[in-house]
């Protein structure tokens, strides 16, 4: 992949996340509206009955949305774990372009993604088994 | 007789090859955010890396390491399909129902 076209996708994410929140502030029914259809429904709870590990994450953006914590809290815990990994995913990447390196394998990263999937599978266990 | 300093030939070339990347963080992350099946196959990969390295099987582990990297363009690929899809299903039934 050319270097433009690296660039032009690392500038996807943080302005995709401005349009969302730009428009939770505006319309957050809309909004809100527009996630609950947008969101195909989880296709493992439907076949199994079980909740996956981010069942629950369209109520969450919805509760949020409506400006409760606590409920989206509960909707789905791990969101919050989940949105932070995936913004060190892409601050990784944003600094390996921007230093014009290569992506360095790092133990200290990979070990922190295995810690995280590893909570996913206890989450997903815990939610199911105690009904967390 | 066998005096090496006297060989025409240059000394075999030393091992400089690194080690590939596994890209296990990104097959990991591509199995918990965007598609699973596929993500499985990327881990899968991903674990064969080191242990072909380690085991002096270089051709492996480039080839599993290379193979980890597509899998997870894959997954990536198959959410993006995801997305865009679920939007035009939204927009469809959204149309459809107003109309």
């Amino acid at each position: 992949m050319s270097r433009t076209a690296k660039g032009l996708l690392l500038l996807l994410p943080p302005l995709l996340a401005a349009a969302f929140v730009m428009a939770a502030l505006a319309w957050p029914e809309r909004l809100s509206q527009v996630v609950g259809a947008v969101s195909p429904g989880c296709p493992f709870h439907r076949l199994t009955g079980l909740s996956c590990p981010g069942c629950g994450g369209t109520r969450a953006v919805q509760a949020l949305l409506a400006g409760d914590v606590w409920a989206a809290c509960r909707f789905n815990f791990f969101l919050i774990p989940s949105v932070l990994m995936l913004l060190a995913e892409y601050l990784r990447e944003a600094a390996a372009f921007i230093r014009r390196r290569p992506l360095r394998p790092s133990r200290t990263y990979t070990r922190i993604v295995q810690v995280y999937a590893w909570s996913a599978v206890a989450w997903f266990i815990l939610r199911n088994v105690f009904g967390v | 007789m066998d005096n090496p300093s006297l060989s025409p030939l240059p000394p075999p070339p030393r091992n400089t090859l690194p080690r590939p990347d596994n890209h296990l963080p990104s097959a990991i992350l591509v199995t918990c955010f965007c598609c699973m099946p596929l993500g499985i196959v990327a881990i899968v990969m991903a674990a064969g890396v080191d242990s072909a390295w380690d085991a002096g099987d270089r051709e492996k582990a480039y080839r599993d390491s290379e193979r980890a990297r597509q899998w997870v363009n894959w997954s990536i690929l198959a959410w993006l399909a995801g997305v865009v899809l679920s939007a035009l299903v939204a927009a469809f039934v959204h149309y459809t129902a107003h109309h």
